[in-house]
């Protein structure tokens, strides 16, 4: 018989796991990324989450984001179990409580700065999603580029889009995949500087995955994962 | 640097072919059409070559309306040892014992009659004793759906032009039924002894004379026919030798196949909008490759001809499948298209066609390609370090210039010579650019317009509008393919549909209801009252007819006279020739006078003025004519406006009654008959005067709308063709984007989004391209048809508002299901293995 863990009466972190296993299936057999995660954050704490390539941290922020299902385990994000939601409901779940940054940026090439800033605002139905928009690229020091594309941005300023997107909805959880991972060293820098500063004014939480100890450490709190368990 | 070049293009092409399928089809599928086509056409004209001793009913065939052929004539050719007999075709009304009445296209034969071939009836062996059954009495022979609508039985004693006849059987087969016509009678054999000397082999009637002649094995046609001309000089006969057997039918086959063609040459312009963006997408994939060549030393020209080969072997390739496809053709649509149209054909493989429409497709393919072969040979080596792509512009080049513009001026100059209308191709291709300029300017001034309305509050539908004037919009390829594609449907849709109207309804409400012929003067008085009795007649309107054949146009004989485009018709064959006093009703005067009423001098006539238009000739030109086996010098005296369309009386020649009214001529006359009493006025007619033909105008118009119409549908298949080049040109660009709108759709719903919205904003991005680019087709189409229906049918254009309504949806709902099946994979794509195949996470 196996003994499931059992949800606490009274769910107080922002993010609960419990036991968390992902399998992903593969050509040459299935392949064990997590091998059961336990992790508790807290609203307002910011996180570090680091370890070698393939230790499985996308794949743990994925399941967070609702973008993956857990093979095993339960998952609570926001008060919300996210296990019996289906792809449209974890999408308005994200709308409603998450932003992310992640290392390539992912703006859509199509739309100027501030449409890109503007689209989650729109989905969630604000009317003055431009107004908006504009804004929070005022914040991050791009309210001279709001009708730029991406290809007329640099990376940094790429990024720095990329952040006011993920902040002008105010989400309570913030998660970023390596967001100075395609940025040189000052750039980078800068654009995480941008980051805590944010996090800081709005209270928001945030899960920052990272290869740089020195940005790990600008974090409240540093878990490592090494082959799909928490090592430290 | 060549043999480098196609060495490397090889073994690039070995490793990575795919993704030019869609190039290959929008290539294919144009050539295809052309070369279906023209194998067709081809087919049908050696079909009816080898019919043509058969068609004729000889080796040569002399045809006059002008009376029977002299004895001498047919003893000229006996004696150079050739088989000979007559006929004779006329038209008059059959009358059943039952009292219902048919018009009747009447083959009388004489002796020996078919020189090839032979009559089948049923019941069998009833052709042999036409001109004297067991009763005594001569037979005719009808065509079987005539003889069960007049419920005869074999045995049924019936009168054709008042001459008694009794009814043989019908017709089962005959060696002339290649291209026979219903419009002006259903057909029937007698014997030509049993209608001699009477009113309906009468010469100035609507009769035609022919003499058929099988030459002894062996003997020669040249040598023979110039003997002939010399014994014969200026003989007041057509002759047909088997390369001429049937012009109308030849005519018509190559008048269909040119339309047919320009339209597939349609199709295969559009399709070169889907090789233009199928290219681009090639070459984009092989960006990287290029700046990698680049950085390594290649040169542009190096590059130019590595990626050239390439496509070069792909284009043949794609050429080559239309060719075989188009070499098939004649097997697939020939027999199951001789139920309805009984023309003979050879099914076999015609290199010429295939040649042509191989040529067209090489040229397309060379237009199309070009502009992003010339945009990847201007990747430098930087690309490498960029986001590799093709550049947006390149540096403007005199070679590259050049070398576009004789490959347009090539295409062009292909399509004028190898259409027998030169200017019609001309024509065309000044239409096919100016619409895809059209097409693309409203594209661009759409997406100019878009960004400046005020934003929408669904979310779901500013996304779809975003995506239509975004820098990577697929408007303009939208608008393209599906616009062309649908402007080329629209025209000939309302072309059918306004000729049809026109048929149906303008040309009947207007027209007489009946034209009666073979009234002799006498005889007028007669028909008058009958008329009258019936108390249904009205608008009566008579003129005298005479026939006549041209001999010389302003002192040009006629066989060295070749007038532009359709305006010889009056040099084929025997016209019909009037003479009058008096302006006749709606005469309508361009140039010169007419002559006095008592006029009394050399003869004059009145001529048509488009025709003296295309002629070049002007008042006081001389045209010489035969009346009556008697040669006339006729000086013009006035050009008239004929409006043929309205079908009321006219002639193409009117003449001074001083010499005309003294020969042997008959009367022809127009009248209406009230609605529903048309069958009350012909029998009346037919009754009192047996040997007068009436012609139903309505019937005939029926009939000729019919034949439109199967035509109609037969070119919209054409033109659906250029929709399926439309379709492929769409499905090549949604497979170019498909990586842009799977990665769209991540961050879409990384942000968010729900599928129902994402799919919500893609298809309001398909049904505003549809709408508009539907709403630009039944615009520029219905343009393009009005001028094609005033200025080739010299018609009145009627605006169809179906037309464009089932266009304007049509187009939106096709482009929404386009939509949704083509990007549904993009959407089901998920997001996790995506994101994880770019973090490595």
């Amino acid at each position: 018989m196996i003994n499931r863990p059992t949800s606490p009466a009274t769910p107080d972190p922002i993010i609960w796991l419990r036991d968390i296993r992902l399998t992903i299936p593969a050509a040459t057999g299935p392949v064990n990324i997590l091998q059961g995660i336990d992790l508790d954050i807290a609203p307002g704490e910011t996180i570090g989450i680091v370890g070698p390539s393939g230790s499985g941290k996308t794949s743990l922020l994925m399941l967070i984001a609702g973008l993956e299902r857990a093979t095993g385990g339960l998952i609570k994000v926001a008060g919300q179990d996210l296990a019996p939601l289906n792809e449209d409901a974890r999408a308005r779940f994200r709308l409603a409580n998450l932003g992310i940054v992640f290392q390539a940026f992912h703006l859509i090439p199509s739309m100027t700065a501030q449409e890109n800033v503007a689209v989650p605002l729109e989905l969630a139905g604000h009317l003055d999603a431009a107004a908006r928009a504009a804004a929070a690229l005022e914040r991050v020091g791009l309210g001279h580029r709001l009708s730029h594309r991406p290809s007329q941005l640099s990376g940094g300023e790429q990024q720095r889009v990329a952040l006011a997107r993920a902040f002008a909805p105010m989400p309570r959880l913030l998660l970023a995949d390596e967001p100075t991972g395609n940025l040189d060293a000052a750039t980078g820098n800068s654009v995480m500087d941008l980051l805590f500063e944010q996090c800081a004014a709005s209270g928001v939480t945030l899960l920052l995955i990272t290869h740089d100890p020195a940005l790990a450490a600008r974090c409240g709190r540093t878990v490592t994962l090494r082959n799909g368990i928490i090592a430290t | 640097m060549i043999r480098l070049a196609w060495r490397l293009a090889i073994r690039d092409l070995h490793g990575r072919k795919g993704g030019l399928l869609i190039v290959l089809l929008c290539l294919g599928v144009g050539v295809a059409s052309i070369a279906g086509i023209g194998s067709i056409q081809s087919a049908l004209n050696q079909g009816i070559a080898e019919s043509s001793r058969s068609i004729l009913g000889g080796d040569l065939a002399l045809s006059t309306g002008l009376g029977p052929f002299p004895p001498a004539v047919q003893e000229w050719f006996e004696q150079h040892g050739a088989r000979v007999s007559q006929t004779a075709d006329t038209r008059s009304i059959l009358i059943a014992p039952s009292g219902r009445r048919i018009l009747v296209a009447a083959r009388a034969v004489g002796p020996g009659w078919p020189l090839l071939g032979k009559v089948v009836s049923t019941p069998p062996d009833q052709f042999a004793d036409l001109a004297r059954g067991p009763d005594g009495r001569p037979g005719l022979l009808l065509d079987p759906a005539a003889a069960r609508s007049l419920g005869l039985q074999v045995g049924d004693r019936v009168s054709l032009g008042g001459i008694p006849l009794t009814y043989r059987g019908s017709i089962l087969a005959s060696p002339d039924s290649l291209g026979d016509s219903q419009l002006f009678g259903v057909k029937a054999f007698v014997a030509i002894s049993a209608l001699a000397g009477t009113p309906l082999l009468q010469p100035s009637g609507l009769v035609t004379f022919d003499l058929q002649v099988l030459l002894p094995p062996g003997a020669s046609e040249r040598q023979i026919l110039q003997a002939f001309h010399q014994h014969f000089p200026g003989g007041p006969w057509r002759l047909r030798q088997s390369a001429d057997a049937a012009p109308d039918l030849t005519r018509f086959v190559n008048q269909a196949a040119l339309f047919m063609t320009l339209l597939g040459l349609a199709a295969l312009l559009v399709g070169g909008i889907g090789v233009a963006n199928g290219v681009e997408a090639w070459l984009t994939a092989r960006a990287r490759s290029i700046a990698t060549l680049r950085c390594l030393g290649a040169s542009a020209r190096l590059v130019s001809l590595i990626y050239g080969f390439q496509l070069l072997v792909l284009g043949v390739q794609g050429v080559l499948l239309g060719l075989v496809a188009g070499a098939v053709a004649p097997v697939l649509v020939l027999p199951p298209l001789h139920a309805k149209l009984p023309l003979p054909s050879h099914i076999g493989l015609y290199p010429e066609p295939l040649l042509l429409a191989g040529m067209f497709g090489l040229l397309v393919g060379l237009v199309f390609a070009l502009p992003p072969l010339r945009r990847a040979c201007a990747i430098s080596g930087g690309a490498l370090f960029r986001l590799a792509g093709l550049p947006a512009r390149v540096a403007f080049s005199w070679y590259a210039s050049v070398v576009q513009s004789l490959a347009v001026l090539a295409l062009i100059l292909l399509a004028v010579v190898s259409v027998p209308r030169p200017f019609l191709a001309l024509g065309f291709c000044a239409g096919a650019i100016l619409t895809m300029l059209l097409l693309r300017g409203i594209a661009a001034l759409l997406m100019l317009l878009l960004p400046r309305l005020p934003a929408p509050r669904d979310a779901a539908l500013a996304l779809g509008l975003r995506r239509l004037y975004g820098p990577a919009s697929s408007l303009p390829l939208m608008m393209l393919s599906a616009g062309a594609g649908l402007t080329v449907l629209v025209a000939v849709a309302e072309i059918r549909g306004n000729l049809l109207a026109e048929f149906n309804g303008a040309l009947p409400s207007a027209a007489p209801s009946f034209y009666f012929i073979d009234i002799q003067p006498d005889d007028l008085p007669k028909f008058e009252a009958a008329l009258n009795r019936t108390g249904a007649a009205y608008d009566l309107q008579t003129m005298p007819t005479l026939r006549a054949r041209i001999l010389a146009v302003a002192g040009t004989p006629v066989e060295q006279f070749h007038p532009p485009g359709q305006s010889d018709w009056p040099l084929r064959s025997d016209i019909g020739f009037s003479f009058a006093a008096t302006p006749p009703p709606g005469t309508l005067l361009q140039q010169g006078s007419w002559w006095p009423t008592e006029y009394l001098g050399p003869p004059l006539v009145s001529f048509d003025a488009e025709i003296a238009h295309d002629w070049g000739l002007k008042v006081g030109d001389i045209l010489t004519v035969n009346v009556l086996g008697r040669q006339f010098d006729l000086r013009i005296a006035n050009l008239r406006k004929i409006q043929w369309q309205s079908l009321q009386l006219n002639f193409l020649m009117v003449g001074t009654p001083d010499p005309f009214s003294g020969a042997p001529y008959t009367l022809v006359a127009t009248v209406k008959a009230e609605p529903g009493r048309e069958g009350d006025v012909l029998a009346a007619v037919t009754d009192a005067l047996p040997s007068v033909t009436g012609i139903d105008v309505a019937q005939v118009l029926r009939a000729f709308g019919g034949l439109l119409g199967e035509l109609g549908t037969a070119v919209s298949m054409v033109g659906l063709i250029a929709l399926l080049a439309g379709s492929l040109v769409l499905v090549s660009a949604t497979a170019a984007e498909r990586e842009a709108r799977i990665a769209e759709a991540v961050v879409l719903k990384t942000l968010g989004a729900s599928r129902a919205q994402i799919r919500r904003a893609w298809l309001v991005e398909f049904a505003v391209a549809g709408g508009i680019a539907g709403l630009a087709a039944a615009m520029i189409g219905s343009f393009a048809a009005a001028l094609t229906i005033r200025e080739v049918f010299h018609t009145d254009w009627y605006f169809e508002p179906v037309t464009l309504a089932v266009t304007l949806l049509a187009s939106i709902v096709l482009m929404m299901i386009f939509g949704f099946v083509s990007t549904a994979q993009a959407l089901r794509e998920p997001a996790a293995a995506r994101l994880r195949l770019e973090t490595g996470g």
